[in-house]
């Protein structure tokens, strides 16, 4: 889900969640139809997971440990330490380094694994994220790419937000808002064909799409996302000096 | 200049900071890259005297930090990643007023400052604006207007970019550079590289330490140093390298509008 500041990205992301309920319309999670979260059973909203844009705002254990474990106890699960040790090792942080620190302690990027650590851990079956990789540096973006990946391939639903188009350009669907509306909701190749519309509603389209808009002017060139198809096609389909 | 001199900062026998010495000159844009938890928000806290190092000095104008008088810590400014957390009035000219009030100034240079800070992050226009009216990429240039109403000589940039979208990020890294023309001298945080082509020096840390220090055209071909400092080499520099290979070459510093330039040079073989 893209889209500019304040176009309602999180307001519609925690209405999906069940955290908000909205004015007008219902929702419907596999055959539960809403409007007030407290009309989904129990039993459906612990299959919701939700991170938070500000992991500083949801802290409040005094170590990592309780911080993650926290769901696993409310919700009455088995192995606490097991699920606790997976969701950190998950999501790169060391079980013996991090578990006894305070979650306060933590640089920003650490916290945020923290964050994602602690909803990941009861293995939601929706996972919604405010902007997950925002902060994280590039290789721990990159491994949060491949972890999402191979939890999408268990046949998991997740819905993440994001400013960076070429990170959305690697889901199976685009939703872009622009002032509180679905301008687009597509597969990311049509959606990101839309390149100056993009522009105008302040969003910056991946680079191989406004190469891909720029040589599509010129003649014959197949539409790509992503820079290594790309540079393949720019090999194949262009003159060289 | 701000001269950090084999600094450490050791918390419980963890060294979090470690030997560390990095240049921020004036006028310059310094910029600070390396992975989460390596070290970079600590460093910043110490340059800016808010925690003291365990070992080692901080020299800022040719005078030791350590036991300076108060005025001393007015000459560094830091903006914080979260654009919600630093703006304290709530309308905009009274933001940027709440500094130079605190040091007792007249009205009239209140005022001088109040209109130079605002003018020279774009924000003029907006004075009378209701701060919750901002959006991200204003709150932080009000964050840094805020900054310059105490009359800086350098401003430490902690990710001030990371939460913003694409025209807020622009936003504030044009205004960085705005300054470093002013002769501000700016150290800037980042885990994106395209925002650092330009700058004068690039270190990089690693565990506390700095792993790398030179140009930023020098960092982006050691892999090794990429690797340590865990970035991504830009898409805008992959495909810059493959067209120089191909003997098309982008000028340096690469920006998304130079490559798209070059493209737009080339001819396909099926032209329409």
């Amino acid at each position: 889900m893209v889209g500019h500041t304040g176009s309602g990205k999180t307001t519609l992301a925690q209405v999906m969640a069940a955290l908000l309920p909205p004015t007008g319309g219902k929702v419907r999670l596999w055959d539960s139809e809403w409007t007030y979260p407290r009309e989904l059973p129990l039993e459906l909203r612990r299959r919701i997971g939700f991170v938070f844009q500000f992991p500083e705002h949801q802290f409040f254990a005094e170590t990592v440990f309780d911080e993650v474990a926290y769901a696993v106890r409310n919700f009455g699960l088995d192995n606490v330490e097991g699920r606790v040790r997976a969701a950190l090792e998950t999501v790169g942080l060391p079980f013996m380094q991090f578990k006894d620190r305070s979650p306060f302690s933590l640089s920003g990027g650490e916290k945020r694994k923290v964050a994602l650590a602690s909803v990941i851990v009861f293995d939601p079956d929706v996972l919604v994220l405010d902007e997950p990789s925002a902060g994280l540096d590039g290789e721990s973006k990159v491994e949060f790419w491949n972890w999402l990946w191979r939890y999408r391939a268990r046949g998991k639903t997740v819905v993440f937000i994001t400013h960076w188009l070429e990170e959305a350009a690697r889901s199976d669907k685009v939703i872009v808002l622009s002032a509180g509306h679905v301008l687009f909701y597509d597969d990311p190749v049509k959606v990101f064909s839309h390149a100056s519309t993009m522009k105008r509603i302040g969003l910056e389209p991946p680079l191989a799409a406004e190469v891909v808009y720029e040589l599509q002017k010129k003649g014959t060139f197949p539409w790509v996302l992503d820079l290594d198809k790309l540079l393949e096609a720019l090999e194949e389909y262009a003159l060289w000096p | 200049m701000i001269e950090v001199r084999d600094v450490s900062l050791v918390i419980q026998d963890r060294a979090i900071v470690d030997g560390v010495s990095i240049d921020v000159p004036e006028g310059q844009f310094t910029a600070l890259v390396g992975g989460n938890g390596a070290g970079k928000t600590t460093l910043i806290r110490l340059i800016k005297g808010i925690v003291v190092p365990s070992a080692g000095q901080i020299v800022v104008d040719g005078t030791s930090s350590l036991g300076a008088p108060r005025d001393f810590a007015l000459r560094i400014g830091v903006v914080f990643q979260n654009p919600e957390t630093q703006i304290v009035a709530s309308v905009v000219d009274e933001d940027v007023a709440f500094g130079p009030e605190n040091l007792g100034l007249p009205t009239a240079e209140i005022a001088r400052r109040v209109e130079r800070s605002l003018k020279l992050v774009g924000l003029w226009d907006l004075r009378h604006r209701p701060v919750h009216a901002l959006s991200g990429g204003q709150k932080q240039r009000l964050a840094i207007a805020g900054i310059l109403g105490l009359h800086p000589k350098y401003i430490l940039f902690d990710e001030a970019t990371a939460l913003l979208d694409p025209a807020g990020k622009r936003e504030v890294l044009d205004t960085a550079l705005t300054l470093v023309r002013e002769g501000i001298g700016v150290l800037w945080v980042t885990h994106d590289l395209r925002e650092v082509f330009g700058a004068h020096k690039l270190y990089a840390m690693m565990n506390g330490r700095v792993v790398f220090q030179g140009s930023p055209a020098e960092f982006l071909s050691s892999s090794s140093s990429l690797k340590a400092a865990r970035v991504l080499v830009p898409d805008e520099a992959r495909l810059a390298q493959f067209l120089e290979n191909k003997g098309v070459a982008v000028e340096w510093p690469i920006t998304r509008q130079r490559v798209l330039e070059r493209i737009k040079s080339l001819s396909l073989k099926t032209s329409s």
